[in-house]
Formats: C-alpha cells, sequence, structure tokens
C-alpha cells in the first residue's frame, strides 16, 4: 500500500519538476526574443504614450533590470500564489482564468463525454460484423480522425447555422449554442477511440472464455458488454484520457472558429498580443492539469487492470 | 463603382454620400424595450483614459459625459462645460462647469471632480496610452470655485478643447479615480445615461438606463434620460454571423457591419444602412521610412503612390463602401483642402516615367527594375493577424506591375515594436489615426512624433520636414479660423507633395440596424452612433 | 490527432485487410500522385500566375477561364491552391522530418547514455509534452515569427516527445540484444555498433508512424494559417485561404468549400497510405 503512495509522492514531485521547467523555458522564450513589452503594454502600435509613461511602465515591472532578478521576482510572486496582472487587460491573471475557465472545461468534458458513448455505441455495435459494416465505419472514422478540427467545425457552423437556421451561431444562447462545438470537438475523439475500441474488442471476442460464455447461453449483447468490453477498457483509457488532456489545444481552434469564450482563446490572444503574463499564467495551468491527468489514468488503468501497475 | 458613387452623393448617408446631418435627435421617442448589439471585438478593459481602442468611441458616450462636444460644424460647443474664456496668449482656459450633474455612484461634478479627472489621465500610473498624451501641453488645474475650472497650458494648443470632447477624455468620478483606480477597468462609473450592470470579457455587457440623467449635449437636442431601459451587448467576432445575426432578427443592430454584407444589407429591405466618414487620417495601408533607401528618394515615393490603383484598393477593402480619397485629411474634418487631391490620382504610366527618372532603369531576369545591379524592392513590417491581407496584396500587385518588388514581413507584435522604436524598416503598415481635429497631421507627421525607445509615436514614415513641421506648430497655437484654413491647406499641399504614406481609402463608421430601432443619432467627434435617444418602434419584453 | 494520439495509432489500424479499402487506397495513392506533381512542377497543371490580381473582377463563379473562379483579390483559385500544394507539401515533411530525428537522437541519447542522462532527457520530454501542443507552436511562433525555419521548428518540437520515447524504448531493448552483445564481443567499435545495428531498428516505429506524422504536420500547417500565425502572405497557402474565405462566405461560399476540401484531401490521401504502411509493416513484425 504505502508503495502506491510513495509512487504517488514522486510522480507529484516529478510533476512540479516539469511545471517549473515550463515556466522556466517560457520565461526565458518570452525575454530571449526581440521585443518591448513596455509598449504592448501600453496597447501596441495604436498606443501614443508619453515618455514619462513609458519610463513608469518599465520601472514598475521592472523590464530595465537583469533578467535574472526579473525571473528571481516572478517565481517568488509565483510561490505566493500571484500570477500577476494581464498586460492587455490589466486584469490579475488569476481572475481572468477564472472567468474563462468553466467555459472551457463544460465544453471539454462534455466533448469528451460525447466521443466516449458515441465511440462506445459503435464499436459495440460494429465489432465482428459483416466487413462491409466494419469497413464503412473505419472508413467514416479515418476521416473524421484526419479532417482538422477547425475544418468540421466551419462545415457545421455554415451548414447548420447559417443554411438551415437551426442552432444560434454566436455563443450565447443558452445550452443549444454548444452543441455545435461539442460535436465539433467530440468526433475526433469518437473516432479514435472507436478505432482502438473495436480492434480490442475483435481480439477479445476471439478469446476462449468469450466462447464460454456464448456456451452458457449468454446473449450476444450480454457478451460484448459484460464480458468483452472491461478488457477492451484499459488502452481505450488510457487514449481518453491523453486526449483529454490534449483538449486545450483543440478548444483554441473550436472557440475560434464558433466565437466562443474560453481559455484557448484568450491564450491564443495573449500570445499574438505578447501578454506574458497570461500567457505564462494559462502555460501553468494547461502544464498542471496535463500532469494530473496523467496521473489519473495511470492510476485508473492500475485499479482496472493491476497488471499494468508498475513494480 | 463611378454610378454608385455619382447616386450617393445626393443622400445624406448613402454608401459613399458624405455624412450631413444625424446629429439632432428630430423627435421625441417611446421609453422602454431593450435593445440587442453585437460588436465584433471586445477590447478587455474599460477605463477609456488607460484605453486607444476604437469602441471607445461609443462605449465612452454610454457611460460617460465630457467637458466639451463638437456642434455639427465641428466647432467646441457645451457639455459639462457651460462656456469658457481663453486668455489671450492662449495659455489658460477657464472653464464655467454645469451644477446638476452627478456621476452614478453619488459624487459629485464639479471642478474638483475635473481636476481629479485630468490628473488621472496624465498620471504616470494611469499609462495612459491616448488621452494623457492628447494633454501634454496642460501645465496645471485650478479650482476657482465649485463650478469654475481653470487650466493652464506650458504653450498655445488650440487643439485643446477638440481633444477634450473625445471619448477617451471623459469625466470618470473622482470618488472611484482617488479611492480605487484600477477597478475602473472592470468597472467603470461615469455620468453618462446608461450604467453598466455587467461585463463578462469576450462574452458581452449589458447596460441599464440611468433615471436621473438629465446632460445630454445641447447639440443632440435630447432632454432626459435615455428612452431604452436596457441594452444588451455581444462580441461577434465572425463578420458572416455578424450579418446573419442581425438579418435573422437574432440581433436588432450592429456597430461594425463587415462591408463584405453591405450589399445584401442595402438590399435588404428590413434593415437600415448607415455609412459615415470620420475625420482624421484616412487609411494609408503602408508608410514608407522616408529615412531609408530606396524610399529615402522622393520620385521613388511618389511612383509607388501613383502606382496604387485606389479604386480597385478600395473596393478591395470596401466591396464599394470605402470611399477612395488620395489626401492626408478625410473630407469631413476641419480644414480639409481638396485643392490639390489629384497630385496623386492614379497613373501607372508616369509612376514609371519617375521610376526611370530616379535611375531604375534595368530589368532583371523577373521583371522586377533595377538600378547598378540592384533590384527595385523593398520589405513592409506588418502585423500578424491585424492588417488586411487583401489590401496589401493588390498593393504588392500594383507595384509589380511597375516593376517594384514589395515583399511581405509579416512580425509578430513584439518584433514589430522593436523595429518600429529603433527605424529599421523600409516600410510598415499604416492604418488610420482618427481624431477629431486636423492636429491628426501633427500626430502622424510632425518630426517630433517619431517612434523611438522613449517616445511611442506615430509618425512610422520618421518624416522631419522644417516646412512641414513649422506649418503644423503654428496650427497649434492659432485659433484664428482663416489662419487655419490657410496653414492647413499648405500642410496637406506638402504632404502631397512629399509623399510620406500614400492615403487610400476614408476611415468609416458602417453600422446596420432593423426596422424596429429609430431616433438613431450619431456622434459629432467619432461617427458612432448615440444611444440615449434611440428607442424601439414595438417594446420589447 | 495530436502527437500523443499518434503513439497509438498502431493500435487504431484494423489488423486485416479488406478488400473494401482498396479502391480508398488507389485514389489515395493518384491524389498523392498528383500533389506530388503540383508540388513539383505546378506551372504544368496551373497556366495562371497565382499572384496576378484584377480588383475588377473579384469573387467570380467559376468558368473556363477560371475554373474554380477568383478569390478576394481577383486571383485565379485552381491556380492558387496548385501552387500551394508544395509549401504545405515541403512544411508538413520537412517538420515531421525533424521530429524524428531530433526525437531519435534524444531517444537515443536516453537510452545509450546513464541513468542521469536517461532521467534528465526524459524530464524535458515530460515538459514539452506536458504542454498543449498547438499553444506551445503559438508561443513559439508569436515571439520568433513565422518564418520557415521557425514553423518547421515549432511544428517539430511538439512531437519530438513522442519520437523520444519510442527510440528510447526500443534502445533499451536493444542494449540487453543477443546480437548487440555479440557484436561488442567481437571487438566492434561502440560507435560502430550503434550505427549499425542499435540504430537502424530503434528508428523503426518512428519510421513507421512517419507518414500518419506528415499527415498530421499538414494539417497542422493548415490550423496555424487559418488562426492567423502561419506563412505570411500572400503567398498561396491553404490554411490562410481558407481562413480568409471564411469572412466572405456571403459573397463566395464556393471558396471555402474548395480550400476545405484540398486540406482534407491531403491529410485523408496521406493518412491511408501511413496507415497501410503500418499494417503492412505490423504483418512482416
Amino acid at each position: 500500500m504505502s508503495g502506491r503512495y510513495r509512487h504517488l509522492f514522486w510522480r507529484l514531485g516529478a510533476g512540479a519538476l516539469v511545471l517549473w521547467g515550463t515556466v522556466t523555458l517560457i520565461f526565458l522564450a518570452i525575454n530571449l526574443t526581440p521585443g518591448d513589452p513596455a509598449i504592448t503594454l501600453l496597447g501596441g502600435p495604436d498606443a501614443l504614450p508619453t515618455p514619462a509613461i513609458l519610463h513608469q511602465v518599465r520601472a514598475e515591472y521592472g523590464f530595465d533590470q537583469p533578467l535574472h532578478v526579473q525571473y528571481v521576482h516572478y517565481l517568488g510572486r509565483l510561490l505566493r500564489g500571484n500570477l500577476g496582472i494581464s498586460y492587455r487587460l490589466h486584469q490579475p491573471v488569476a481572475v481572468l482564468i477564472a472567468g474563462q475557465i468553466g467555459a472551457t472545461a463544460m465544453l471539454a468534458v462534455s466533448a469528451m463525454a460525447v466521443g466516449v458513448v458515441l465511440a462506445l455505441v459503435v464499436a459495440l455495435a460494429t465489432a465482428k460484423r459483416a466487413p462491409w459494416l466494419t469497413s464503412l465505419f473505419a472508413g467514416i472514422e479515418v476521416t473524421l480522425s484526419s479532417v482538422p478540427s477547425f475544418i468540421t467545425g466551419l462545415i457545421l457552423l455554415l451548414g447548420f447555422s447559417f443554411n438551415l437556421h437551426l442552432f444560434p451561431s454566436s455563443s450565447t444562447r443558452g445550452w443549444t449554442a454548444n452543441i455545435l462545438p461539442t460535436i465539433t470537438l467530440a468526433l475526433p475523439i469518437a473516432a479514435v477511440l472507436a478505432q482502438v475500441l473495436r480492434r480490442e474488442l475483435e481480439d477479445i471476442l476471439e478469446q476462449p472464455f468469450i466462447l464460454t460464455a456464448r456456451t452458457r447461453g449468454l446473449s450476444e449483447a450480454g457478451v460484448r458488454l459484460g464480458h468483452a468490453l472491461r478488457h477492451a477498457l484499459v488502452p481505450a483509457l488510457t487514449i481518453a484520457g491523453i486526449m483529454f488532456a490534449g483538449l486545450l489545444s483543440s478548444a483554441v481552434v473550436v472557440e475560434t472558429v464558433f466565437n466562443r469564450q474560453g481559455l484557448g482563446r484568450m491564450m491564443a490572444d495573449a500570445t499574438t498580443n505578447r501578454d506574458v503574463p497570461l500567457v505564462l499564467g494559462i502555460a501553468l495551468l494547461a502544464t498542471a492539469i496535463n500532469i494530473l491527468v496523467n496521473i489519473a489514468i495511470d492510476l485508473i488503468n492500475a485499479v482496472i487492470d493491476p497488471r499494468t501497475e508498475r513494480s | 463603382m463611378a454610378a454608385l458613387l455619382a447616386a450617393g452623393a445626393a443622400r445624406a448617408d448613402a454608401p459613399l454620400g458624405l455624412p450631413s446631418g444625424g446629429y439632432r435627435e428630430m423627435q421625441p421617442g417611446r421609453p422602454g424595450g431593450t435593445l440587442r448589439v453585437s460588436v465584433a471585438t471586445d477590447i478587455g478593459a474599460l477605463d477609456p483614459h488607460a484605453l486607444s481602442a476604437t469602441n471607445v468611441q461609443w462605449i465612452g458616450r454610454l457611460l460617460f459625459d465630457n467637458l466639451v462636444y463638437l456642434d455639427e460644424q465641428g466647432l467646441p460647443a457645451p457639455w459639462l462645460a457651460t462656456s469658457w474664456t481663453i486668455s489671450p496668449d492662449g495659455k489658460t482656459y477657464t472653464f464655467s462647469l454645469r451644477d446638476d450633474v452627478t456621476f452614478s455612484d453619488g459624487a459629485k461634478f464639479n471642478a474638483e471632480a475635473v481636476l481629479i479627472n485630468m490628473e488621472h489621465m496624465r498620471a504616470p500610473a494611469t499609462k495612459s496610452p491616448l488621452a494623457g498624451t492628447y494633454i501634454q501641453p496642460y501645465a496645471s488645474g485650478r479650482v476657482v470655485d465649485e463650478y469654475t475650472f481653470e487650466a493652464t497650458l506650458h504653450a498655445p494648443y488650440s487643439p485643446f478643447l477638440y481633444v477634450l470632447a473625445q471619448s477617451w477624455l471623459a469625466m470618470e468620478s473622482p470618488k472611484v479615480i482617488k479611492e480605487r483606480p484600477l477597478s475602473l477597468n472592470a468597472h467603470p462609473i461615469g455620468s453618462g445615461p446608461f450604467i453598466l450592470k455587467n461585463y463578462t470579457p469576450q462574452l458581452g455587457m449589458i447596460f441599464i438606463r440611468r433615471p436621473d440623467y438629465n446632460w445630454s449635449p445641447p447639440v443632440t437636442g435630447h432632454k432626459g434620460p435615455a428612452y431604452l431601459d436596457r441594452l444588451e451587448f455581444e462580441f461577434v467576432p465572425d463578420a458572416s454571423v455578424r450579418y446573419y445575426s442581425l438579418a435573422s432578427g437574432e440581433y436588432d443592430f450592429t456597430i461594425d457591419l463587415p462591408p463584405q454584407a453591405g450589399a445584401a444589407a442595402l438590399a435588404n429591405p428590413a434593415l437600415t444602412v448607415t455609412n459615415r466618414v470620420r475625420m482624421g487620417c484616412p487609411n494609408r495601408a503602408i508608410a514608407f521610412n522616408v529615412a531609408a533607401p530606396p524610399f529615402d528618394d522622393i520620385r521613388v515615393r511618389r511612383a509607388a503612390g501613383l502606382a496604387m490603383d485606389r479604386n480597385g484598393i478600395a473596393q478591395i477593402a470596401g466591396f464599394g463602401l470605402y470611399r477612395p480619397i488620395a489626401n492626408f485629411l478625410s473630407e469631413t474634418t476641419p480644414f480639409y483642402d481638396a485643392s490639390a487631391s489629384g497630385a496623386l490620382a492614379y497613373d501607372p504610366g508616369q509612376a514609371k516615367a519617375l521610376l526611370e527618372e530616379a535611375g531604375w532603369t534595368g530589368r532583371d531576369a523577373e521583371g522586377y527594375r533595377t538600378k547598378a545591379g540592384t533590384r527595385l524592392a523593398a520589405s513592409v513590417a506588418i502585423a500578424v493577424g491585424v492588417t488586411s491581407i487583401p489590401v496589401i496584396a493588390e498593393i504588392q500587385s500594383d507595384l509589380r506591375r511597375v516593376g517594384f518588388d514589395l515583399q511581405l514581413e509579416a512580425l509578430p507584435t513584439g518584433m514589430l515594436l522593436q523595429q518600429r522604436t529603433s527605424g529599421q524598416y523600409q516600410a510598415m503598415s499604416g492604418g488610420v489615426w482618427h481624431t477629431n481635429t486636423p492636429d491628426a497631421l501633427y500626430i502622424n507627421y510632425h518630426g517630433s512624433q517619431i517612434p523611438t525607445f522613449h517616445l511611442g509615436g506615430q509618425n512610422t514614415s520618421r518624416l522631419n520636414d522644417p516646412v512641414l513641421n513649422a506649418l503644423l506648430e503654428r496650427a497649434r497655437e492659432t485659433t484664428d479660423t482663416a489662419a487655419l484654413a490657410a496653414l492647413y491647406a499648405q500642410a496637406q499641399a506638402r504632404l502631397i507633395e512629399l509623399v510620406p504614406a500614400v492615403p487610400l481609402y476614408d476611415n468609416q463608421s458602417l453600422i446596420a440596424f432593423g426596422s424596429q430601432v429609430r431616433g438613431v443619432i450619431y456622434d459629432t467627434s467619432h461617427e458612432t452612433p448615440h444611444f440615449e435617444t434611440i428607442w424601439l418602434q414595438e417594446s420589447t419584453a | 490527432m495530436s502527437q500523443t494520439t499518434l503513439f497509438f495509432a498502431s493500435l487504431t489500424v484494423p489488423r486485416f485487410a479488406l478488400r473494401n479499402l482498396r479502391p480508398g487506397l488507389t485514389l489515395a495513392v493518384v491524389f498523392l500522385l498528383l500533389l506530388l506533381l503540383a508540388a513539383a512542377f505546378p506551372a504544368a497543371l496551373a497556366g495562371t500566375d497565382p499572384l496576378a490580381t484584377d480588383a475588377h473582377n473579384l469573387f467570380a463563379s467559376p468558368s473556363a477561364a477560371h475554373w474554380l473562379g477568383t478569390d478576394e483579390d481577383g486571383r485565379d483559385v485552381w491556380s492558387r491552391i496548385v501552387y500551394a500544394a508544395r509549401p504545405s507539401l515541403l512544411l508538413g515533411t520537412s517538420a515531421a522530418l525533424f521530429s524524428a530525428l531530433a526525437g531519435a537522437a534524444l531517444g537515443l541519447a536516453a537510452g545509450l547514455g546513464t541513468r542521469f542522462a536517461d532521467n534528465a532527457l526524459m524530464r524535458f520530454a515530460d515538459m514539452l509534452q506536458s504542454f498543449p501542443e498547438i499553444l506551445l507552436v503559438l508561443v513559439i511562433i508569436s515571439f520568433w515569427g513565422a518564418t520557415d525555419t521557425t514553423l518547421v521548428f515549432a511544428l517539430g518540437v511538439a512531437g519530438v516527445p513522442r519520437a523520444a520515447r519510442q527510440v528510447r524504448a526500443q534502445t533499451l531493448g536493444l542494449r540487453r540484444a543477443g546480437f548487440v552483445e555479440a557484436a561488442l564481443t567481437l571487438g566492434l567499435p561502440l560507435g560502430t555498433v550503434i550505427q549499425r545495428h542499435v540504430l537502424p531498428n530503434a528508428i523503426k516505429p518512428v519510421l513507421v508512424l512517419l507518414p500518419l506524422d506528415i499527415g498530421w504536420k499538414i494539417a497542422a500547417v493548415a490550423t496555424l494559417s487559418f488562426l492567423g500565425v502561419g506563412a505570411p502572405p500572400p503567398a498561396p497557402d491553404w490554411g490562410s485561404m481558407l481562413a480568409i474565405d471564411r469572412d466572405y462566405v456571403l459573397n463566395a461560399w464556393w471558396l471555402t468549400a474548395f480550400s476545405a476540401g484540398v486540406i482534407t484531401a491531403t491529410v485523408l490521401a496521406v493518412n491511408t497510405l501511413g496507415r497501410e504502411l503500418i499494417r503492412r509493416s505490423e504483418g512482416r513484425a
């Protein structure tokens, strides 16, 4: 028992190290590239600040100090829980992130749920059936996992919202506006998971113990759901977990296509505008989520199938 | 295109007509209702003193009032300041203020409040990217008595009253400025006809009427509070969605009608489209760095200017809704002088002749001109994701036709700003500069406004012409209209002679709304809509 | 599809080749050959200059003169799509190769090196992998600009941890393999052993996934251009064409269909080919 906790402790420690590394890398990247953060802070090319104001900004933010001094100050603030204030939006980064995270999280969770359910249904229904059925679905799945998500999103947006006027195209009118973005995110997930699940199911359905279950009189559905599924879950769960962690990236695209509020778009805007504190803040959050999700996947896998647990 | 121009000139806000009127409320409206408005982008913060963004032009009028408002002729007129006197040396302004104005948090508007606001605009802690600079000649202020404020300037500065009418220099609650100035970014408090009820970044804003508002600018002719109970703004960045959602009735009003939807909107009988030209410097797409080759040669600059097919570019950018213009001030700016405009008309033949004269007589394998083996080439730095690509592509193509190789360098903001301040560029993408005075020319072309590490200026042409500098400085010092007309006429002529940039099409405010929306009037400084006079034909619940 | 799912790509390929996939495969190969032709000799497929604008013929419908019509600057769309093939394919392939080679180098070093080196390198790989891919790319491009080099680097870097892990796993296994020990006992120098025996075997899984990775990278290039941070204008580029066409759906909706179509078809074709290669390599292995 204590072995598992020690392992968890190690993973968390390694995770903290990774977080530190990420922050440092980005800090370096940002500060070693040309560009004056002071003018960016003041609004970029459209700004017309007086020299006094420029000087003030530089002094206040410590831009005139040597890099290592700035770094130490930044780390110090981070450790105290202060993520700083966004250059462009003039509000605390923590507040901004908290404001946007809800929308993205909801999108991610619902996309994951829809994707998983869809994958389960399709895989269970089409495993070990007629070859033409399997190849048809395989073809659809390959297409869906190949098409870049911004294209799927655009097609759905243009098709449904404009021509059929079924779903509102802007992001604000209640839950119906979430349907299209969720589907866009869910489809590639469903496509990949369905393929993995089907392949595993087909392998498992050939196993002797399945034959035993059938001869005992269990129905086809019973066989698939009751016995085969559990064994097929491990690799599928791993992939699902990894895809969930990667959803923030996909969210950037979907949020841009559907013009939704969310962390992804905020991050994209922050990077193009060189809003350093916001970029660092979101990067930290995304990395932390990634690490936690990876740890969670390992734990869940260990519970489902103790054979996968590391010694 | 020409037919559209001719037909448009007759009506007040026809696609290519110039705005005439629309600044005054014609008849009272009916109170009640909620207006749903779509806007293209969110600025992210709401303190006008700390912003230079375009949205402030109309947000400012919702939440705040100013000391001064421009009248229908474009001259300073009373608003929160009922009258003023200017000392003979032009350095002291004494304002008499209204005594019945309060902010929505209960604070009183008086001379003390004005003083606090002026200090806030120029305080380094506010980091003002615009307001602070516009009042740079302001030296100090004095509370003469509760409703009299005296402003003393370092030097005479004739744009002073004009800039005080712009939304970025609005009057904010002195109580908030004193107690928690940073909160103004998320919770702005002003004396305006509406109060901000809710702001969700990237998503939308909700405003509700302020019931005791009674100080609309006299020029608007509006009395009492706004008619609408509630305003719901939503940010809709996608151009097509902004049009479709208006046409389908999802929104009543859009402040940013995309020009590509112009034809559809005009053809739609349920929609009204208005297209108004803003004051200031028109869109110039590219500013030449006159201090570096090849644009240090005035013949090359002029040739580039003559090679650009202005009508075609305006069509690409505006789909027939943007006016081509060949002058450095827009037609609606005071002291606009049309006389020299023809000098930059599209003439590729003349452009080629000029280039030949400048010595670019050779041709290389790809057809571009050369001089002593070097190709006639320049690169223009553009901001990734910001500049209009179709316009630049057309300019590139136009220049190619006369043998000039213009390359694009798409840079992230940081690198772009770096180049700007160091002067290491041959040409830079340059858009519009909107302001309600011809002093726009000073801001864009005076030698003291060249961007450097210490000064965030807008003179990206790095022009430093003593003749032009003197004209613009003298214009700042005098308020005599005859003198100003002469000085600005000479300044415009000089700019057309020097061609530090190529003006292409006007900076226009393009809005559209449904037939249920009535009473729309426009701001005299910014040409954006005023919302306190708007009412709905049928009150929506 | 992200780099990490690429890692599990072999799990998504059906074990048994189905006859019905044959037409799909043939189509894919034909389309890719056309693409390669477009990339190598665009002038052969498209007669018009992709950069020639015509401000008085904007958004023309498809016609004999312009097979796919004209765009927002009056340029021939067919021509732009054809000429955009080369940069898309080049960028995608270079980025995929970068991932493979840099990842392999990292993986080899980790697998052959000391435990400390292994740990350090893998923690570095963790760092890269923990950061969301598109955001990593955005950060790199936003700060260093969107030149061809930075794009290849930015896209390639995202795939390095995955390739590194694959190579490392193989290398660790090979370290203890019989034939490697035999070679060393026979007196061959370490460098030669690595070069001749370890490297070819260690890099196999990476090579197998390379075509799929190229497909992913091409999609990523298009996505970046769509987001506005890809290769700079006005050179034809599928992603930025789609991004601009999207704004003009009101005026010429068919443009969106063309640019979206060619991106999808390319990625699909490359993926189909890639999956076939995986299937064959597994059959052999």
